[in-house]
């Protein structure tokens, strides 16, 4: 039976799509059978990231109202075999959502997955509570600013009252925090916040800190989810994440200010 | 005499007005009025303002908000008026003020076990301890709120509001390990923290009120 992550956040412009492109890529590069579904209903965005934007024929809501089967909808991923897309609706609002609907295709893609990864819609409305309803294991997406950790905590709460998991009064949803956009120079300056004020304010363990980086704008415009660019520190710490995710001891990278060196202060840099 | 039950004062016996102002008590604090017994305290009403119909009309809303009257709350004018409304008598106004304000007449059968709660409480959950005091192991995050008709505990930060003595008891304390408080309230002397007192950030603190007025001093 497939474990069920939804990668969620409350605000929005953090990072949540390009977070579930990567880690489901990073769970499909390990050899993991793994579906990525959009609920990002008439918003969607994760088919773009992923590349496959030009090949969604069948999408979450056909396969929903039985327009279509779920195989149909399904696509394969150019890069891993091993990967699906479920693409959200475009044309369709979020009232397209139902819980029976969600439920009866999570079951369905649990049986043929280990992994489904769900990408949540910003704010705390119905896509966003469809998508962490039935999770077994939650991302929260943080930037290090004020807002962000207080929505993040909003989210938390909803998810400790609102999911499946509350509601039956089985154990709770297990609960990780990435910080994405982190900037070690910004956070010596204090102009963000530092991880430990993070990790106190919102009192969870790290799964991974991805730096502030233009390579993230890049590929995702690109439509290459940033975990497959090994040299850069924000796939390189993705890939960290990943690892942690499936029970990996990794130590934290990319938290300390770079030290510049000679060429680079010589010439600026 | 004493009991578990929220009490509404009457200043005006126009139901609408009267349910418009449950709701939106309801709305600010939801936990407030869930399954709550009502006593209806008629004695800010003059004797001739006291209109049957009115008040008839009264419980019948409230009936249909399921909110459930137990009765009266006893006043000099008020013996006829719960006979003519069916209603039972509930023990005097003052005397009820009087019992909730000093501990010592508090009888135990009506005060709740102290409300344990164990992990964060997040920003937008609310934990209301009805009649007892209210124990957080964990941190209040900014945005959540706790309220306790008795003291309230917190081991771990506050970050967000806890409201003490919600129903009138001066005598209810709160007790911080690490205050970043958004707001503290006793009795319903509050104090709004736009600016924390610098000799008080991440401190452990008591508040409680001193002469009517809210104190907040660091533990020893």
């Amino acid at each position: 039976m497939a474990e069920i992550i939804v990668v969620t956040s409350g605000k929005g412009g953090v990072g949540k799509t390009t977070t579930s492109a990567s880690i489901a890529t990073g769970l499909a590069q390990r050899g993991k059978r793994v579906a990525v579904v959009d609920f990002d209903v008439g918003l969607r965005n994760l088919d773009l990231i992923m590349g496959c934007e030009r090949r969604v024929v069948y999408d979450f809501v056909n396969v929903i109202q039985g327009e279509c089967t779920l195989k149909q909808a399904l696509i394969k991923d150019k890069r891993h075999e091993n990967l699906f897309i479920l693409a959200a609706s475009q044309t369709r609002d979020k009232d397209a959502l139902t819980v029976e609907g969600v439920e009866k295709v999570l079951n369905e893609l649990k049986n043929d997955f280990d992994y489904v990864v769900c990408d949540s819609p910003a704010g705390i409305e119905r896509g966003a509570h469809l998508a962490m309803y039935f999770a077994d294991r939650a991302i929260v997406v943080v930037n290090p600013e004020v807002s962000s950790v207080r929505d993040s905590d909003r989210v938390l709460g909803i998810m400790a009252s609102k999911s499946r998991r509350a509601e039956q009064g089985s154990e709770g949803i297990s609960e990780h925090l990435l910080v994405t956009r982190y900037s070690p120079k910004r956070v010596a300056e204090g102009d963000m916040l530092s991880i430990a004020d993070i990790e106190e304010i919102l009192g969870l363990p790290i799964l991974g800190i991805i730096p502030e980086s233009e390579l993230v704008l890049q590929s995702s415009n690109a439509g290459v989810p940033v975990i497959l660019d090994d040299k850069a520190p924000a796939g390189q710490a993705y890939a960290d994440a990943v690892a942690r995710l499936l029970g990996e001891e990794r130590p934290m990278r990319f938290v300390e200010i770079e030290k510049q060196g000679l060429i680079k202060r010589l010439f600026g840099g | 005499m004493q009991f578990g039950a929220l009490a509404l004062r009457v200043h005006a016996p126009d139901p609408e007005e009267v349910i418009a102002v449950l709701k939106q008590r309801q709305r600010q604090a939801p936990a407030l009025l869930e399954q709550a017994p009502l006593a209806l305290d008629l004695s800010p009403l003059e004797a001739e303002e006291i209109d049957l119909d009115a008040i008839r009309r009264l419980l019948s809303a409230l009936q249909d908000e399921n909110i459930a009257v137990l009765g009266l709350i006893d006043g000099s004018e008020q013996k006829t008026v719960a006979k003519q409304l069916d209603l039972p008598l509930l023990g005097s106004a003052s005397e009820r003020r009087s019992a909730l304000r000093s501990p010592e007449k508090r009888s135990a059968s009506d005060w709740a076990p102290t409300r344990l709660v164990d992990g964060q409480v997040r920003s937008g959950q609310q934990i209301y301890a009805r009649q007892a005091d209210l124990v957080i192991y964990g941190s209040i995050s900014a945005g959540a709120e706790v309220i306790a008709d008795g003291s309230i505990h917190i081991y771990g930060a506050l970050r967000g509001r806890a409201l003490a003595g919600a129903s009138g008891l001066g005598e209810a304390r709160i007790f911080i390990q690490e205050f970043h408080a958004e707001l503290i309230s006793v009795a319903g002397h509050y104090k709004v923290l736009e600016e924390l007192p610098e000799n008080l950030r991440g401190q452990a603190i008591q508040a409680r009120l001193e002469n009517d007025q809210l104190s907040m001093v660091t533990l020893r």
